[in-house]
């Protein structure tokens, strides 16, 4: 009852399912409007972080002359609003006195949040009845903008919006929408935000909604707290038990330098936001290539506890600088403390890159089979391609290569890339192909492989080997013990 | 440009979310499976058309949160199925049983003669209930590994290797017979 199916009646059934692939235009029109939503993410992101470098030379400003005590509360002028985020706290942060609603054209926008601090504006909006049009590109361009009475206008920084059920929310045709403007002078209380088309619709012009804002009182901004670094610095006890990985190679069992630094606390009524970042020292991977991949909170009970990954403060965007900021959402208040935060495996990647040359021979076959054995060394490791096998893909037209690797030390992927592909009919050029490898896991051999439509397997090929991927099992921990109930 | 292999999710995804960039290559990648998934769980090109860009949309805004445990795969077409779930609620007026469920190929331009082996197979599958239908997507539409789909039911492994196989056990059995 449990037996294999035959390959055979398995691809019976996929050969039922000839479903067309998506309309050409469709794809690249959303790839086109996706891709420029990550573009307003990017400026965003970029923004906010020269904002908190910004208050950073402030605060560091102030320490050279300062005592101690003004230090600490200067770097508390960081605030955090519940649904904004985090803002810079001082005398002239403003919050949105009501929610505003505004209905037509059968949709229902409700400016639900807004704040203002000396470095930017935002504005949090949950949209009703809005069906995503499929066509990406609707006509409209016109960003939105904040209008103040006098007339001056902020222009529109950044802009996400997104499906209300990615949040948990209900289920229904609901948007939110997350608006970033230049700030707001210090005195403003009043502003028009007016939207030339809603989600970039031409569909919905002309909307316009007035809103008022007040200075924000205690209550609605909750401190963002520093931990003091050097109590809660991580405690490394990297522990490598994969047995396949050769004794003398221990370059790949750990990383350099990796440690969890917690840098802030911020107590809500339901919970807290945890900050900080992962850092480490490893030569071998920059700014972008490590990544926690088996994150734990447990309480002193051994209770996990339950976060949600948050925004932190800033994001890193300098491959030189070996920092991954976090922050989680930790939701209740109901653990024994303190809390421990364990990393239990880390996914990086080697940035080296390397190339090695194969010939197909003028008529290679389906099936065909080369025994190549070329080692490669990169960085610390010996990556040896053991066989080379033509493969077809999921369609007659598909063809690639399967590659058998083996690396010393073990490594858990790689990319090998056709670094110049061939396609029937055309003349040479074209796009790159595929890589792979054996999942998170270190293994001594695996195969990675990649078809390309209309590929032309023949003849000389070079491959570039990249994206040398280390799975790094250990226990790095840190411990946290709330300043404050 | 169709990749067949989907193991380097990593890197790409890593990078994605490192560099938002990155997200056009995530998206090349799985676009198309996406959309074939979204296809026959509606039976509608513009049903399908509608879901993929709303999971994508999703999966961009819920890329810095994800934690790269598991599979990539089955991470995204768990999100692919709560939104065609979202969608068949929001549309439950329209009973999804066979009689009422518009012709497989209906949206098709191109037509396809389609030998009475195969369309007594598509008829079979489309008589399969919802849940065992969606497996045989999982599997053979979307390409999934057992891991992958058991990620996106949030099932077993092994309990999910076991269903498929016995339900390609009756399908294969019930072709068979209406053929001897």
């Amino acid at each position: 009852m449990n037996e294999h199916p035959s390959p055979e009646f398995e691809k019976e059934i996929r050969e039922s399912f000839d479903a067309p692939k998506a309309d050409p235009t469709f794809v690249l029109n959303l790839r086109a409007t996706l891709l420029e939503r990550t573009k307003m993410k990017n400026k965003n992101r970029k923004f906010i972080r020269f904002a908190w470098a910004g208050l950073i030379v402030v605060c560091l400003i102030v320490a050279v002359v300062a005592s101690p005590r003004v230090v600490t509360a200067l770097k508390q002028w960081l605030g955090y609003v519940p649904g904004i985020g985090y803002v810079e706290q001082g005398n002239f942060l403003r919050v949105l006195s009501a929610p505003v609603t505004v209905q037509k054209d059968g949709l229902t926008l409700t400016i639900e949040k807004g704040a203002a601090d000396s470095q930017q504006t935002i504005l949090l909006q949950h949209l009703e009845g809005y069906t995503l049009e499929l066509d990406g590109l609707s006509g409209c361009n016109l960003p939105a903008r904040l209008v103040l009475p006098n007339g001056t206008i902020l222009n529109l920084i950044s802009f996400e919006a997104g499906y209300e059920g990615d949040k948990g929310g209900p289920l229904t045709e609901s948007y939110y929408g997350r608006y970033t403007f230049e700030a707001m002078p210090a005195q403003a209380l009043q502003a028009t935000l007016e939207i030339p088309c809603v989600m970039y619709d031409a569909d919905y012009p002309d909307w316009k909604i007035d809103l008022q804002f007040e200075y924000a009182d205690e209550t609605q901004i909750a401190p963002v707290i520093e931990i003091p670094t050097i109590a809660y610095t991580e405690s490394i006890t990297p522990q490598n038990d994969l047995a396949t990985a050769p004794a003398s190679s221990t370059e790949s069992t750990t990383i350099e330098g990796f440690s969890i630094v917690l840098e802030s606390e911020t107590s809500l009524p339901d919970g807290y936001i945890l900050a900080g970042s992962y850092q480490w020292t490893d030569p071998r991977f920059d700014g972008f290539s490590v990544s926690p991949s088996e994150i734990q909170i447990t309480d002193s009970n051994g209770r996990e506890v339950t976060v949600q990954q948050t925004e932190p403060i800033t994001r890193n965007t300098d491959p030189a600088i070996k920092n991954l900021p976090f922050a989680f959402q930790i939701i209740g208040k109901d653990y024994a403390f303190p809390l421990t935060i364990s990393v239990k495996s880390i996914v990086a990647t080697l940035t080296d890159t390397a190339t090695f040359q194969f010939d197909a021979g003028a008529n290679p076959q389906v099936g065909q089979v080369w025994d190549v054995n070329a080692q490669i060394p990169i960085n610390q490791y010996l990556i040896t391609i053991q066989t080379i096998k033509l493969i077809s893909g999921r369609t007659p037209t598909e063809l690639g290569f399967e590659f058998t690797v083996t690396s010393t030390p073990a490594i858990a992927y790689v990319s090998i890339l056709d670094l110049n592909p061939v396609f029937i009919g055309d003349s040479g050029g074209g796009g790159g192909g595929g890589g792979g490898g054996g999942g998170a896991e270190m293994v001594e051999t695996f195969t990675t492989s990649w078809a390309l439509d209309n590929y032309s397997p023949a003849g000389f090929k070079t491959f570039a080997i990249s994206d040398i991927g280390i799975f790094i099992q250990g226990t790095w921990q840190a411990t946290w013990q709330p300043s404050s109930p | 440009m169709q990749m067949t292999q989907t193991t380097d999710e990593f890197t790409l995804v890593h990078a994605a979310q490192a560099d938002v960039q990155a997200f056009g290559a995530l998206y090349d990648r799985y676009v198309q499976r996406v959309y074939r998934f979204c296809y026959y769980r509606t039976n509608n090109k513009a049903d399908a058309e509608d879901l993929t860009a709303q999971i994508f949309l999703a999966v961009l805004e819920a890329l810095p949160r994800y934690r790269q445990q598991g599979h990539f795969a089955g991470w995204l077409f768990s999100i692919a199925r709560n939104k065609i779930n979202d969608h068949h609620r929001r549309v439950s007026h329209i009973p999804l049983d066979e009689s009422t469920l518009p012709p497989l190929h209906a949206d098709l331009e191109i037509k396809v003669e389609i030998s009475q082996r195969k369309e007594q197979l598509m008829k079979l599958i489309q008589s399969l209930t919802e849940d065992e239908r969606e497996l045989i997507h999982f599997r053979y539409v979307a390409e999934l590994s057992f891991a992958e789909i058991a990620q996106a039911l949030k099932k077993n492994e092994d309990a999910v290797k076991k269903m498929l196989y016995r339900l390609i056990a009756r399908l294969k059995d019930k072709l068979e017979a209406d053929y001897e």
